[in-house]
């Protein structure tokens, strides 16, 4: 090994400008991955951890009527709300609650509404919570702006508007009143008690929460509840519970997962570019290694020879060139991690207002020591998978055929 | 002890037949040249009893032990530990030093890297190099740059050196310091095996082989 080690070392500092351009397109190829996807998993994982929290894991609600019989109801004779309602929710909590893998639930009352201030006017969904339970089914309180939740307790025409609601009805203090429409056109006159900010743009955007027993009350549906929500103790385990508990139930149970799944098949594609992104640049980097080493084993035909008579074997001479690429790979991905460590420092220390899926004040980064093995482990393969036919071209090299040649 | 036995060695390339038939025998302590003009087959002898290149037919013994040329990494082997190689041209490594040059061969096998770097140094000054270990090979003149492949060659004590117009690139008074370089390398116990076109090379020899396309045509002990 020392033999291979002793010439292998030589041989890097051949071809000087190429061997560094090489290695910068590593080091571009192992930045790029750690940034990129420290960005899209900071953001993903920020979406996701915020959907967690706010949302319900699992709940339940009615069915979609979607392709209903209209006579259906009229023979059978059971009003329309009927479908908008969880008869005996109350049985149903105490039921799912049992099941070990629930840590809470609480009762909502959904609604469609308006919600106006002087000639402004916003369409929300309400949200009717009890904030007593709600407490135990999600954590929205950590989303108030002042942690106000209890206030809906003491101040039934209370209201939480959505951060973004609030704004594009020009409302930023607490106390300022708005004007809740109902779709039957009934009207309540509402006071602010607290802004919901969640840094997610579709529910900053539209929700507002209010006591139930106040939405109960004005829709006339006295103790009535249209969806159910639970927290679980295993959030990944949604879907599989979701599907157990549906059996117990003729209501819809769905999962965080599916509720949202055409955001997480959204991160799918969005990973897969990412890494495609990467591949490309990799494979470019890898064009590179693959040029200066079969360009030094070209050159090196005579020297090769010689190691050859010299007693190296064919596997020395694979070897000594594969460390070549290697080396490339190694010095590459180090500056590569260096490059993206500096990249993500500065990143953060960026302040802008990122608005789109969610809002934050600066790029969301997953700086997990992951994508630094995965950056390095990819360039490395990569870095080997272009040396290995230039090295195996001078292996086999018959060393006669070049002495005769001189 | 026979060193090295031919043994009905034929080659062929392509069509042509460029060996048809060498029967040789080299015995430990000689100093063997094979004299022919250009084209009769002489390099082409010397990389198959080098082991650089497998005979069409025929067998090759190296140390009474018939050589497998199939088996590659064992030829690497065997080069390393028992032959020594000098060309016509030095054929050093231009990215090394003329130390590291002659350390080169040595460094397979698993001797002590001192042990090595002492040996080379006096192999060094035995051939008059010492004041140039750490120049780099162009900055050496040719005869210091032949001198140095022959330290090289003679790194892992090889039982064999084989030398192919070992002067041919030289002019008249380096070749005559490289054929003495021989002759005391020889008299120190070192059997040769050296390819030449000038009979005057000949001189320190203790036989003389003659070859014309692709056969021995004549045998003189001198
Ligand atoms: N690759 C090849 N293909 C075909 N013929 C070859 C090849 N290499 C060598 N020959 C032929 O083989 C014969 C022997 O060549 P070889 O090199 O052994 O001769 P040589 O005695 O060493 O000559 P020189 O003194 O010029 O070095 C020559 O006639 C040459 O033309
Ligand atoms: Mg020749």
């Amino acid at each position: 090994m020392r033999h291979v080690l002793f010439v292998a070392f030589k041989l890097l500092f051949e071809r000087k400008r190429q061997t560094i351009i090489s290695i910068i397109g590593v080091s571009i190829g192992v930045c790029a991955y750690i940034v990129m996807s420290s960005l899209m998993f900071g953001f993903q994982k920020f979406f996701i951890q915020q959907v967690i929290d706010i949302e319900p894991h699992i709940k339940v609600k009615p069915k979609e009527s979607t392709n209903q019989n209209p006579h259906k109801e009229l023979i059978l004779g059971y009003k329309s709300e009927d479908k908008d309602k969880i008869m005996g929710w109350q049985d149903l909590i105490e039921n799912f609650s049992k099941h070990e893998e629930i840590k809470g639930a609480a009762p909502h009352l959904l609604a469609r509404g308006i919600l106006k201030q002087g000639i402004k006017e916003k369409p929300v969904s309400i949200v009717g919570i009890d904030p007593a339970r709600e407490a135990q089914a999600s954590v929205i309180e950590r989303f108030l702006r002042y942690k106000n939740l209890r206030e809906l307790e003491s101040n039934r025409l209370g209201v939480i508007p959505g951060i973004l609601v609030a704004k594009s009805l020009g409302v930023n203090k607490k106390g300022e009143t708005l004007l809740l429409v109902l779709p039957d056109g009934q009207t309540l006159d509402t006071k602010v008690v607290d802004f919901f900010d969640s840094g997610i743009t579709n529910l900053d955007e539209v929700r507002v929460y209010i006591h139930i027993k106040t939405l109960q009350g004005i829709l006339n549906k006295h103790g009535q509840a249209n969806e159910i929500v639970f927290k679980i103790k295993d959030v990944n385990r949604a879907e599989r519970l979701a599907r157990e508990l549906q059996q117990r139930t003729t209501y819809e149970v769905e999962s965080w997962q599916k509720a949202y799944k055409n955001f997480l098949s959204i991160f799918k594609i969005q990973n897969t570019i990412t890494f495609m992104i990467v591949f490309a640049i990799l494979v470019v980097s890898s064009f590179g290694i693959f040029n200066i080493i079969m360009m030094t084993v070209l050159e090196k035909k005579r020297d090769t020879a010689i190691l050859m008579a010299l007693g190296f074997t064919p596997r020395d001479i694979m070897l000594t060139f594969l460390l070549k690429g290697l080396f490339i790979g190694a010095l590459g991905s180090m500056i590569g991690v260096i490059l993206g460590y500096g990249m993500q420092e500065y990143l953060e220390t960026i302040r802008l207002d990122v608005e789109g899926l969610i809002r934050s004040k600066g790029f969301v980064l997953d700086r997990s020591i992951a994508h630094y093995i995965y950056g390095i482990v990819f360039s490395f393969f990569f870095s080997l998978i272009a040396s290995i036919y230039p090295a195996y071209r001078a292996s086999s090299l018959n060393p006669v055929d070049i002495f005769r040649s001189q | 002890m026979r060193i090295l036995t031919l043994t009905g060695i034929k080659k062929k390339i392509g069509s042509e037949e460029i060996l048809k038939g060498i029967d040789l025998t080299i015995n430990r302590g000689e100093f063997v040249a094979i004299l022919g003009a250009s084209g009769s087959g002489k390099s082409s002898l010397l990389y198959i009893a080098g082991l650089l290149d497998a005979p069409s037919e025929g067998e090759v013994h190296l140390l009474e032990q018939k050589v497998d040329f199939s088996k590659k990494s064992k030829l690497s082997y065997l080069r390393n530990k028992h032959l020594g190689f000098v060309f016509q041209f030095h054929f050093l490594l231009p990215e090394f030093t003329l130390l590291e040059n002659v350390m080169l061969p040595a460094l397979k096998s698993n001797k002590d890297q001192k042990e090595i770097k002492e040996r080379a140094l006096q192999l060094i000054e035995f051939l008059g190099l010492k004041e140039k270990i750490n120049r780099r090979v162009y900055q050496l003149s040719g005869g210091e740059m032949q001198r140095t492949a022959i330290a090289r060659a003679l790194i892992n004590n090889p039982e064999l050196l084989l030398a192919d117009e070992p002067t041919g690139s030289l002019d008249s008074k380096n070749t005559q310091r490289v054929m003495e370089i021989f002759k005391k390398v020889n008299e120190l116990g070192t059997t040769i095996l050296m390819v030449t076109h000038e009979l005057e090379l000949t001189r320190h020899t203790t036989r003389i082989i003659e070859v014309k396309d692709g056969l021995i045509i004549r045998q003189t002990p001198n």
